[in-house]
């Protein structure tokens, strides 16, 4: 950070916290406080997000196939997210009569429990970080795999063929996938020296990983692209859901609020995916540094850390939509063909060449 | 058309009788002959089944089973004729000659009522197996539903 | 004959006792990609199909039975709703055999607006497929794009024939109606936009390595089976057989029409695909030669006002978007045929179904059916 970084947002949580003890007198009050505040401010975030989201996800959708999108309800249809969900919560909520019925229940919990946990992790600005670990990427990683098992419940409790096709493929999918996810994180972990998220971030202060690894951050930020995409089950690799096969995959037998829970995990996993990836990659909330150019970082420092970061997320999440609507989607056996036999090889090889790079110090604008 | 003419009755030889009908040019067999003209068609280049189905003609209480075969190369087509009685309309499969064979039998199958011997799965194809009736034929009556005829 | 009802067939190759790990599955009747309602009967093992049963007839209207029952003329409209992509074809088959049958001469007029209707129909009904296969594949998109393109082909019908799908233009004796002023204008305009779109729409879609290793290899038909079936159409030409009823037994003008029949060897999806696309193409040449020289006159042949259909047989066979359509008419003297028998090149198409995915994969069976483009009420009649 350079002495022009006027964005000064560690200040809140201290300022906040001293509010509190002021209000509540010192002890175990002040932190049950604090935790009821930032749930309720994660929670409004992430209704706010998926709404938000469906939203620009209909409306990229549909300026790709050139038309129109939802435009009734709000200006622009902004409104038809939340329409739509009312719609959604007023459906008969039907559990099949042969089906799992604690398992059946317990699914969308799992899916949506553990795309929320990860976004308690994500830097959003400098200080704004619900929780801190210092093993916070490990830790967000593991919680990624708990998506499965709600996966693999759904459609094992809905008593149901293709439901179990579809969670069958998703199981072997997600699970392959993560290791090359992980592995390419792991490659910008190296440079980073860190596995807290604050530390990751901080360490870009001169510069993005992307390019300031060279060639590596780029491969390691492709593949990383590619997996998260496998991750939340989007075209090309959403054989899971695969709608002109399975019909639903494994939520076929799902309604009202509890398939609102599968369709809003899997745009707030989107988001979650794409932060991590901004993170790691692109800096999180760092603004964009050239080493020691200090007028040039002077510039980017003007512009607020959270909007580096929102900036970075949408395009990312922009980038998700754009190939969702245009690629076919793979079969099963080629998309494990393409993580086993080709992704993690190519991981692997990364996180090598990352490795030797790190301790040879041929990176820019090292230390 | 002449050249055609002398061409399947020199393959099919005395079985076959040319057929005086205006169109098509068909030639009649005898049900049971049905096989072997089939398979002597196809050995001469008749590769080309279009469909084979039956022609009722209650009035002389018979069944004409009716066999399109074309070429692929020139495209020449012929009609094999072939009556069955309509009590009991039997007569043997081509499936082994043409693949096509199988689906179409079937279909004469469930609209006409006609048993093709040896065929591997004689199934209605069409309807719902529970059907009653062949729907095609001259005198079928729609027993499922009861249609009341109203004056306008 | 004893009426009694027959039991369910068994699924394909199991009639012998079921093996615990038998699994079978149910596609449709109502199914996001069977193209019309079709039931499929899959028996899987993990992801691989061991055998596969079409069960048809969802859409079974009787429209051979409705045939005795009206004139010839009457029975036109009938005509449209078989495989509704290919109405003018399906049309033209039609009038064929009942010119045929009463030896009617059709001005020359009327034989290039009936070619050009029905290569404009080819091209619609290609364009429906071309987006439903990739939709079908998972990308959403050539969907639209198909039927955007798709839009101004509906409108040149709708201007010149009154209806969209259900045209009922080509009939007996030559065609309805004269075209308007500008039809030669929209249709020339329709063939400038549309030629560099198949460029675009190879790039899209046929251009993608995922689409390619979805349908490279996948459901290859062999020629011998092919012809064995009695298939028809691009899947025929896919596998390596030259039949086109435009070439091998021509109609209306096509013997004076200057095109190629695209054919393919490898007889999978990938080779189905490219022989449509390049059928495109030839259609559109064809569609300029018949306007180039489109003569002035009548539009249709003076019909008696009773038409009676002479006792006899005749066939009337043209070249559908999908394959071959044939009209089979048995006259007998009266108005009313006495035998109608309509030749649905689908029937055989889907005849091939079963034998070619056995050993493929579940998304496979979507990828094979989408190419061999089957549209069910021409199966079910």
């Amino acid at each position: 950070m350079t002495d022009n970084f006027i964005w000064h947002t560690e200040r809140i949580p201290p300022a906040v916290t001293a509010w509190l003890t002021g209000l509540l007198g010192a002890g175990l009050l002040v932190d049950l406080a604090k935790m009821v505040i930032v749930a309720a401010i994660l929670t409004g975030f992430v209704s706010l997000l998926a709404l938000a989201l469906v939203w620009v996800e209909r409306k990229v959708a549909a300026h790709v196939q050139q038309r129109l999108g939802p435009m009734r309800v709000g200006p622009h249809g902004l409104l038809q997210t939340l329409a739509d969900g009312l719609k959604l919560l007023s459906k008969e909520n039907i559990t099949p009569l042969e089906a799992d019925r604690f398992v059946f229940h317990l699914a969308p919990l799992l899916c949506f429990a553990a795309t929320f946990v990860a976004i308690a992790f994500i830097p959003f600005a400098p200080g704004i970080q619900a929780v801190n670990f210092n093993v916070g990427l490990v830790f967000v990683l593991g919680i990624g795999s708990v998506g499965v098992l709600g996966i693999f419940a759904a459609g094992w409790s809905s008593n149901n063929k293709w439901s179990l096709l579809g969670a069958m493929r998703a199981g072997a999918q997600i699970i392959s996938y993560e290791l090359s996810a992980t592995v390419a994180l792991l490659s910008m972990l190296v440079f980073a020296g860190s596995l807290d998220f604050r530390g990751i971030v901080a360490s870009q202060a001169g510069g993005w990983w992307i390019w300031r690894a060279p060639v590596v951050g780029f491969v390691a930020f492709v593949i990383y692209t590619v997996a998260s995409t496998a991750e939340c089950n989007r075209t090309p690799f959403d054989l899971v859901e695969g709608e002109s096969e399975l019909t639903a995959g494994f939520h076929t037998e799902y309604t009202s609020i509890r398939f609102a829970m599968f369709f809003l995990a899997e745009f707030v996993n989107m988001f979650v995916v794409c932060a991590i990836s901004a993170t790691v990659f692109l800096g999180g909330w760092m603004p964009f540094h050239i080493g020691n150019l200090a007028g040039f970082n002077r510039l980017a420092d003007l512009i607020p850390p959270w909007a580096w970061f929102f900036g970075k997320t949408m395009g990312l999440i922009l980038l998700f939509m754009w190939v969702r609507w245009t690629f076919p989607r793979l079969r099963v056996d080629q998309l494990m063909n393409l993580e086993w036999k080709f992704l993690l090889p190519l991981a692997f090889g990364t996180l090598a060449v990352a490795s030797i790079l790190v301790t040879a110090g041929w990176y820019f604008f090292p230390g | 058309m002449i050249a055609m003419r002398e061409e399947v009755a020199r393959i099919l030889g005395d079985a076959a009788t040319p057929d005086s009908a205006a169109g098509v040019p068909s030639w009649r067999v005898d049900a049971a002959g049905v096989p072997d003209a089939a398979r002597l068609l196809r050995a001469a280049g008749f590769d080309y089944l279009l469909f084979i189905t039956a022609v009722d003609r209650p009035a002389e209480a018979r069944f004409e089973v009716t066999y399109l075969i074309s070429r692929f190369d020139d495209g020449r087509q012929m009609a094999l004729l072939a009556d069955v009685p309509r009590e009991t309309p039997e007569i043997d499969t081509v499936s082994g000659v043409w693949a096509g064979a199988n689906w179409h039998e079937r279909e004469t199958f469930d609209m006409f009522g006609i048993v093709f011997r040896g065929h591997p799965f004689l199934r209605r194809i069409l309807l719902d197996d529970n059907w009653l009736g062949h729907p095609l034929r001259k005198d079928y009556v729609d027993t499922l539903h009861d249609v009341v005829k109203r004056p306008y | 004959m004893e009426l009694t009802p027959v039991p369910n067939p068994t699924p394909a190759g199991t009639d012998a006792a079921p093996i615990y790990e038998d699994y079978f599955v149910n596609m449709g009747p109502q199914h996001p990609s069977t193209h019309g309602v079709l039931r499929l009967v899959l028996k899987l093992e993990g992801e691989t199909v061991l055998g596969l049963t079409p069960i048809l007839g969802y859409v079974h209207r009787g429209i051979e039975k409705m045939g005795e029952a009206m004139t010839v003329l009457q029975f036109t409209h009938l005509t449209d709703r078989l495989d509704y992509l290919s109405a003018h074809m399906n049309n033209w088959g039609w009038s064929l055999a009942v010119e045929q049958a009463l030896g009617i001469e059709v001005p020359a007029r009327a034989e290039h607006i009936r070619v050009i209707m029905a290569e404009l129909a080819r091209i619609s009904s290609h364009q429906l497929w071309w987006g439903c296969l990739g939709m079908d594949l998972g990308a959403f998109t050539p969907f639209l794009y198909g039927f955007r393109d798709r839009e101004k082909v509906n409108d040149i019908f709708e201007k010149t024939c009154g209806a969209r799908l259900t045209v009922n233009y080509i009939r007996p004796g030559g065609v309805t109606q004269d075209v308007e002023e500008d039809f030669a204008k929209d249709v020339r305009a329709f063939c400038d936009y549309f030629e560099p779109v198949i460029d675009e729409y190879e790039t899209l879609v046929g251009g993608n390595i995922i689409f390619q290793e979805r349908t490279k290899g996948v459901g290859v038909l062999g020629a011998d089976l092919a012809r064995s079936l009695g298939c028809t159409g691009p899947t025929l030409r896919a596998s390596g057989v030259c039949y086109d009823v435009r070439r091998n037994r021509p109609y209306g003008i096509y013997s004076k029409l200057n095109f190629l029949v695209p054919i393919a060897s490898e007889g999978d999806s990938w080779a189905r695909y490219k022989v449509r696309i390049a059928e495109m193409r030839e259609s559109l040449l064809i569609i300029r030669q018949a306007l180039d020289t489109m003569p002035e006159g009548p539009v249709r042949a003076k019909l008696p006002v009773i038409v009676k259909v002479p006792a006899g047989r005749w066939l009337g066979r043209v070249e559908a978007a999908r394959g071959e359509i044939a009209f089979f008419l048995v006259g007998d003297g009266t108005d009313k045929p006495w035998r109608v028998k309509v030749r649905s090149p689908n029937f055989s198409n889907l005849a091939a179904l079963p034998e070619i995915i056995k050993g493929c994969r579940v998304a496979d069976v979507v990828a094979v059916l989408s190419t061999l483009d089957v549209v069910v009420p021409c199966i079910d009649r």
